[in-house]
């Protein structure tokens, strides 16, 4: 490209919609380009006054600051520790030198004991091995016996956070050769003095999941990249109850680059005539753990009924599953850094705090407004469902809690489009909706967290919120913020996508609604609990800021300023 | 994907308050950064958060540039403030609060570049990094930016002044913005282009005025 089409490139196109290629052309022509340059730096000037000026970016000033507190404590701590061991070397070496030059030993307890009596770093050697050893602190590398031999430590065993990478060229030739291609291709090359496989179109891997290990894998580039794991054996279990079809259990995990970073696990079925399972729900997304962990490696594992995804003992997402893999599919393209099967099990999956008591909804009061066509009705176990058909108006039924609401957890059956469920103040009106919309496929159905305010209902972008035909919801309303977790299991939890909402007024009425239109629109009910503030002690800074490294509604200063004053 | 949902109209909505979360300013203008950075030297930990409250847009729009996800910026810009935080002692209090933070950003993004793996974003972020070393340091000129883009902006028609809106304060990408324009993304992506050389002409059309 002549430099005058990078300049129209560079023009043209936001930072994000230039592909490496461009940014490696661009870059190579900027020493010599005069031009090119001052058209880039143009470009970055006018971005950053735009980002600076227009984005509304606050800062969690409380968070910072916290975090400032803790740093500067740790940092104390550790001058201290440094200087006790430092104070802890001078002796041992003073004393050392004493032992050399007089031929006689001093009394060692009265020693040993001055010395472990300092504070010192934990990763230094004991100060009487030193001793005994006449090794300094630079040569703590080799750990000395009683008698005084020195020998070599022992291997430490894998930090199973480490990322993990091909060991040489012929352990990615090995696993290259271990991926059958059904479309695109395998290709291995050295970046770094590093082999790597970079894959694109379909890859079966045949390999053998062992009854006690996890797949380990190293992926960059690898945006929209999938992993398929079935079951073919079935789900006798049950895993997945009725979200999912009989026949082999499948799960789809997906990394999604945009709009953040993070990995979505896809409840799914492999239908004969299929050579790809097809998305039925979404389980469970690791909220952008892993990219804040700033790590690439991640460990896939059966456990208890469940695919776990992780990282190290980190546990970032859980999907039902009814066994072992037997059928691993990489779908997309990704370069590959490492891949093994490791031993030991995967990390056990963290479940949330289930409510304590599960609430039968059919128990409460519940007060309708029901247009012709609309019908209310209490099921079996205590269900109930609202159900309208061709209806003209809204049809909504609604109960009181008899106070302030924390938090609301229900079980749903079969939301259908234009449908929901509302959180609202005494008088009844709306203010919040876990809204259930169409999706993109034939019989899919969405969900999302919005306030009443918003007439046109907009799905995070990311991962399609595809419904669990039976699925669970959260509802919390603490620290001002309205958020929503889902599950398909009532177990593992995950943050319904897209942005907390402030809630100014006090919610008191939890209510289910079917939008007037034509067909029949219909929810079901199947558990119902409501939590107060005086019931249960949300804890907001662990469960609703714990995972993100921002909330979406920054804390206010004055809040902050307010708390200053205080011990 | 997006979907329209006729408006829930169950009972008369309550007036909520949907803007609870704009933030107060906690710094007092006419405290200069030099008496915030004294007391913040001294323990003020009031007088910290002002500083970062007057500098926090720079700062993320600097880093914001530089970086292709908005979640980098983000916590770049945490990670800015906290450095500074922790060498708030050593900072000359008679020096330039603004450019001291630019440093510690722009240290922050040869870290970010050498750590992150994802190569495209570290061809950006290094592109940055080399533009500025060869064209030296761009506050200034981003300074007079700023003084005169509010007013290039109200000179913009409404559906470029809100694309602009919604992709550098909403964040939404070319297709979601097409989708609330009743657009094409190809028509969104062409309308921001449009405004974005509508602002630069404005800009320098300002420039040349006042020079």
């Amino acid at each position: 490209m002549t430099d005058e089409r990078l300049i129209e490139l560079i023009d043209e196109r936001s930072p994000e919609e230039l592909s490496a290629a461009e940014v490696a052309e661009i870059r190579a022509r900027l020493k010599e380009s005069p031009a090119l340059r001052e058209a880039l730096a143009g470009r970055l000037r006018l971005e950053q006054a735009l980002h600076q000026s227009v984005a509304q970016f606050r800062l969690p000033i409380e968070l910072l600051l916290a975090k400032a507190a803790a740093i500067q404590a740790t940092s104390t701590v550790a001058k201290l520790l440094g200087w006790g061991s430092t104070t802890a070397l001078m002796i041992g070496v003073s004393v050392g030198t004493l032992v050399a030059l007089r031929g006689e030993a001093p009394n060692p307890p009265a020693i040993a004991q001055r010395v472990v009596d300092e504070p010192t770093s934990p990763s230094d050697e004991p100060a009487d091995t030193l001793l005994v050893n006449g090794f300094d602190d630079g040569q703590k590398a080799m750990v000395g016996t009683p008698l005084g031999i020195p020998v070599p430590p022992a291997a430490a065993p894998p930090n199973p956070r480490d990322e993990l990478y091909f060991a040489d060229d012929a352990d990615a030739a090995a696993w290259r050769s271990s991926l059958e291609t059904v479309a695109g291709d395998v290709s291995q090359r050295t970046v770094d003095n590093r082999p790597e496989l970079v894959l694109r179109g379909l890859q079966v891997l045949r390999h053998a999941w062992p009854a006690t290990g996890r797949m380990r894998l190293q992926l960059v580039d690898h945006d929209r990249f999938k992993i398929h794991l079935s079951h073919t054996a079935g789900d006798p279990l049950g895993t997945a109850g009725a979200n999912r079809p009989a026949g082999p259990s499948s799960v789809t995990l997906e990394f999604f680059a945009q709009p953040r970073p993070l990995w979505a696990a896809w409840l799914a079925a492999r239908r004969a005539n299929q050579p790809l399972p097809e998305r039925l729900a979404l389980a469970a997304h690791d909220d952008g753990q892993l990219a804040r962990l700033g790590a690439a490696t991640i460990d896939v594992g059966y456990r208890e009924g469940r695919i776990v995804l992780s990282h190290g003992e980190t546990e970032l997402l859980a999907a039902p599953f009814s066994g072992l893999p037997d059928w691993i599919v990489f779908e997309g393209d990704a370069v590959l850094h490492g891949l093994e099967f490791a031993d030991g099990a995967v990390a056990a999956a963290r479940p949330l705090d289930a409510p304590a008591v599960v609430g039968v909804p059919a128990d409460r009061d519940w007060q309708h407004e029901l247009p012709e066509g609309a019908k209310w009705t209490v099921l079996p176990a205590g269900r109930v469902e609202l159900l309208a058909e061709d209806s003209q108006a809204d049809a909504h039924a609604r109960c009181l809690t008899g106070g302030e609401l924390r938090e609301v957890c229900f079980e749903l059956e079969d939301p259908l489009p234009g449908t929901g469920v509302y959180l609202c103040g005494d008088q009844g009106s709306a203010a919040y909706r876990l809204a259930f919309v169409p999706g993109d496929g034939p019989d899919q159905v969405c969900f999302t967290l919005t306030s009443q305010e918003t007439s046109l209902v907009q799905l995070p972008e990311g991962p399609a919120p595809l419904c669990p035909a039976r699925v669970w919801f959260r509802l919390v309303s603490a620290a001002g913020m309205l958020r929503a977790w889902f599950s398909c299991d009532g177990t593992c939890w995950s943050p319904v996508l897209g942005p907390a909402l402030p809630v100014a007024a006090p919610l008191s009425t939890v209510g289910v609604y079917c939008l007037p239109g034509p067909g029949t629109r219909s929810i079901r009910m199947a558990h119902l609990t409501v939590t107060g503030p005086a019931d249960r002690a949300i804890e907001p800074t662990t469960e609703l800021f714990g995972r993100r490294s921002f909330g979406p509604r920054p804390f206010l200063l004055v809040e902050f300023a307010s708390k200053l004053g205080q011990p | 994907m997006a979907t329209d949902e006729v408006d829930l109209a169950i009972g008369q909505c309550e007036a909520v308050a949907g803007d609870g979360a704009r933030a107060v300013s906690g710094s007092d203008p006419t405290v200069g950064d030099r008496e915030l950075v004294v007391a913040a030297q001294s323990g003020d930990r009031a007088a910290f958060a002002a500083l970062v409250e007057r500098y926090q847009g720079q700062i993320y729009g600097y880093l914001r540039a530089r970086v292709l996800q908005a979640s980098d910026a983000e916590d770049l810009a945490q990670e800015v403030f906290l450095r500074s935080y922790g060498a708030r002692a050593r900072f000359d209090s008679s020096a330039m609060v603004g450019p001291w933070l630019i440093g510690i950003a722009r240290n922050l993004l040869h870290e970010h570049a050498r750590k992150t793996r994802r190569r495209r974003e570290v061809g950006w972020t290094e592109m940055c990094l080399e533009v500025e070393e060869q064209a030296g340091p761009q506050t200034e000129r981003v300074d007079e930016l700023l003084a005169q883009l509010p007013e290039c902006l109200d000179s913009l028609g409404n559906s470029a002044r809100q694309a602009i809106d919604w992709k550098y304060n909403s964040r939404l990408r070319l297709a979601e913005i097409g989708a609330r324009l009743r657009r094409s993304e190809g028509a969104a992506k062409l309308l921001m282009f449009r405004a974005r050389q509508a602002l630069k002409k404005c800009l320098e059309r300002r420039k040349e005025r006042r020079s």
